[in-house]
């Protein structure tokens, strides 16, 4: 079958087994090895990519439902050299321990910023209910991501911050 | 084996009346897919081929219709979810809806896959069957009958228990739903006047935060009126593993909504109350009367405003 759909924003015409799941696409045929496999039962979250902007597990959906949807995964979610301000605080809330969960906690987290600038602890802790973390940095987590939306707390935070 | 995804309804419709019984139906694929490694081999022992109606815009629309609000069978759980009306007028669709397994999968999952997939501690299904929910249902081609549709209450929908079993030899009880081959949920309706009766009021309570395949629990819905203090009527649904789907009268008509008179009633209501002949496993009869009153306990407390 011939699925005709966009990765990373740009377009794609792939001749794949409908029945093959994404993260087997993306992971064997793409080598695009960043969106990791965990459960592979939609429970730990490591495969998390956006479909049509919206999260989902990667190893819960097959090639055949792609046709004319447009897929970002963690290596399209920053596309110059640098890091986003979620990769940037995940770092300096030191969130980042084994880092297996790291690429589908980014694209989720970055997911609700898109939505919601400023996230409480609730609604992060919600959003996160589809993550396991194997090292239990959950506490972390929830800091980095509501560190993203909070302001400056120093005047030296605010210049690197808008050096960014 | 191929895999048909009509984009158009009467696509669709011409696929499953040219089909063997063998096709498989799939829309939002989480449950197959996490219960069946194999897919599409597991549901089916050697299936025709796979109809994906995930991408049917005609069947995703929740729309009002009237008399009726009617939500597609393959709306998402998350359009529900965002969906300001029944935020407003059934909250505990939108409760049941915000419950669902996790973010992930509720922006997959459709309604129609849910409820026939037939999970007992199904969040939506106990929530909309307290709404008395009624299912549109394509019936397919069979013999020499034509194709029909049909309406069917949410709570007739299943017959007895189906054992599903994965390649690792998992096993799970579901309801049975009442499909057959080629048949095809078309739409969920709730009538407008329970919506939007003044004084109508809804809520859900599930026992486990976390309900999913391997952490089951009982879910109870409740739908009724109070106006003035006083309870018109209210109707619950309680569901779980540990027992079968259950759908009755709180016989509370008339009883101020005082805590103290209220809860105390509902404690000698849930003691006496036959559970035994609703429970399948688990807890006994009398600690599954407890763990149901204290979900309509927190229920009540939530909507008088008081401590559970």
């Amino acid at each position: 079958m011939i699925v005709e759909w966009s990765l990373n924003s740009r377009p794609l015409r792939s001749e794949v087994s409908p029945f093959k799941r994404l993260v087997d696409y993306l992971r064997k045929d793409l080598k695009l090895l960043g969106t990791n496999v965990g459960c592979s039962e939609g429970k730990c979250g490591a495969c998390t990519v956006w479909i049509n902007g919206s999260i989902a597990n990667s190893c819960l959906v097959l090639m055949g439902q792609l046709q004319g949807k447009e897929v970002t995964t963690i290596e399209g979610l920053n596309q110059k050299d640098q890091f986003t301000p979620l990769q940037e605080s995940f770092l300096t809330c030191s969130a980042v321990e084994c880092g297996f969960c790291i690429p589908g906690l980014l694209m989720t987290g970055t997911a609700l910023l898109n939505r919601e600038p400023n996230p409480q602890r609730l609604e992060i802790r919600e959003m996160l209910k589809g993550h396991l973390c194997a090292c239990m940095g959950y506490q972390k987590i929830v800091d980095a991501i509501q560190g993203v939306g909070l302001a400056p707390t120093s005047e030296g935070e605010a210049r690197v911050r808008s050096k960014r | 084996m191929e895999f048909l995804s009509p984009k158009h309804i009467a696509d669709c419709h011409e696929i499953l009346d040219g089909s063997s019984d063998s096709l498989v139906i799939c829309a939002g694929l989480t449950h197959l897919l996490r219960f069946y490694s194999d897919f599409p081999y597991g549901p089916q022992d050697s299936p025709e081929g796979v109809l994906h109606i995930g991408d049917l815009s005609a069947l995703s629309e929740i729309k009002d219709e009237g008399s009726r609000y009617g939500i597609g069978a393959t709306a998402k759980v998350c359009q529900l979810e965002n969906d300001a009306f029944v935020a407003r007028f059934a909250p505990a669709v939108w409760d049941a809806a915000r419950l669902t397994s996790t973010p992930q999968i509720r922006n997959q999952r459709t309604l129609g896959g849910e409820i026939s997939w037939g999970s007992f501690h199904s969040p939506l299904a106990a929530a909309l069957m307290a709404f008395d929910a009624q299912l549109r249902v394509r019936r397919g081609r069979n013999g020499e009958n034509r194709a029909r549709e049909e309406s069917i209450d949410l709570l007739d929908f299943y017959e007895d228990t189906i054992e599903r079993k994965n390649v690792q030899g998992r096993q799970l009880s579901c309801r049975k739903a009442k499909l057959a081959p080629r048949d095809l949920i078309l739409r969920i309706c709730v009538n407008q006047d329970l919506l939007r009766r003044p004084g109508t009021f809804s809520f859900f309570r599930a026992l486990t935060p976390k309900i999913s395949t391997e952490n089951s629990g009982v879910v109870v819905a409740v739908h009724g009126v109070m106006q003035g203090g006083v309870l018109v009527k209210a109707q619950f649904v309680s569901s779980g593993l540990w027992m079968s789907t259950l759908k009755d009268e709180l016989p509370f008509e008339g009883i101020k909504l005082k805590p103290n008179i209220f809860f105390e009633k509902l404690y000698h209501f849930c003691e006496r109350y036959p559970f035994e002949s609703y429970r399948m496993a688990g807890p006994s009869a009398r600690q599954l009367g407890l763990i149901v009153f204290g979900l309509l306990k927190e229920g009540f407390s939530y909507i008088l405003g008081v401590e559970a």
